[in-house]
């Protein structure tokens, strides 16, 4: 007897056309992730640039998404699970949006470190590291298309890993700066790059946290153990 | 109404009634709910979830889902009530 598609067709494209918006966002914030990683470790700057001018159309979607989710909410008065989807829909563009913008820092901070030494193969870990989040976004999104809270749930337990490869390379790069003060400049930039992915492994949980709230109508367990540890650890 | 009645019964009581009407009658029945058990009957969801505190859904002569009025518009149990209330069957 329960169903899937409204009785009013045109609410079921307004939802259909929203969460299409949301792929695309998730897409261009993937792709942001990737070419901003690569263009660190390649120090191409050309690239870095073309990561900055990209995160205007993220930030134009985000918009976008929030007045059609505006719209949907005064046309539509949606409850239960379709209220949960427009709230997640909200939530889950900003959390792009926040993403899109860290992939942006990373690209403003690609200039600078490209006129500067490089630091041991600290551009190749900051891409194994961005990688692995751009793998969490790919799952995260799938998980919330394709309404599996399990995937969704596998994506939350998968931040500790980040947590655990930002950690190490804290103590890294706290490493390479009492060596040689020379490394300072560098290594604080590549230190703000690795915490700018550790932020977007966090907002990659976030949506997966939606997705489980959508799914089950209960939020995510919010105390989930968190493996950065550098903010109570004298190292 | 009746003279020492305690419960009051209102079918469909927003029906062909204006917004302003609307209003107005689910003022009438927070203040009628003070001194008396008020029962609803209504296929209008959303006068349904403002005015009441409990809410049942029943559908074909059977009790589908009771609970607190907040839970059930907001995270229903029953598949049922879900598809009903969110207009995917009628």
């Amino acid at each position: 007897m329960s169903s899937n598609q409204h009785i009013a067709s045109v609410f079921d494209r307004d939802l259909e056309t929203i969460q299409a918006q949301i792929m695309k966002m998730g897409g261009l914030v993937e792709e942001a992730i990737l070419e901003a990683a690569i263009s660190l470790e390649t120090r191409d700057e050309e690239r870095a640039e073309a990561v900055r001018k990209a995160d205007k159309k993220i930030d134009a979607l985000e918009e976008t998404i929030n007045e059609e989710a505006a719209r949907v909410i005064a046309l539509r008065a949606p409850i239960a699970v379709d209220l949960r989807l427009i709230l997640s829909v909200i939530k889950i563009s900003a959390n792009l949006e926040r993403i899109g913008d860290y992939a942006k820092n990373m690209a403003k901070r690609t200039g600078v470190l490209a006129s500067l030494a490089p630091v041991s193969d600290s551009g190749g870990a900051l891409r194994r590291m961005a990688r692995e989040v751009e793998r969490m976004l790919k799952d995260a999104l799938d998980a919330y298309v394709n309404r599996d809270a399990e995937l969704a749930q596998d994506v939350i337990d998968r931040d500790m890993e980040v947590d655990q490869m930002y950690n190490a390379l804290f103590r890294e790069f706290l490493t390479f700066m009492m060596e040689d003060p020379r490394n300072i400049t560098a290594c604080m930039h590549l230190h703000f790059i690795a915490k700018n992915i550790e932020r977007m492994g966090d907002h990659v949980t976030s949506i997966a946290e939606q997705t489980v709230y959508l799914v089950t109508g209960v939020h995510a367990d919010e105390n989930r153990s968190k493996a950065d540890t550098t903010s109570v650890q004298v190292l | 109404m009746q003279r020492n009645a305690f419960m009051l019964l209102m079918d469909e009581p927003r029906s062909t009634l204006d917004p302003i009407a609307t209003a107005q009658v689910d003022e009438l029945i927070d203040e009628l709910r003070q001194n008396y058990l008020v029962a609803v009957v209504t296929h209008a969801m959303h006068q349904a979830a403002r005015v009441s505190q409990k809410t049942a859904f029943l559908h074909l002569g059977n009790l589908v889902e009771y609970g607190e009025t907040g839970t059930v518009f907001a995270n229903p149990t029953d598949p049922r009530t879900e598809s009903y209330i969110t207009g995917r069957i009628g």
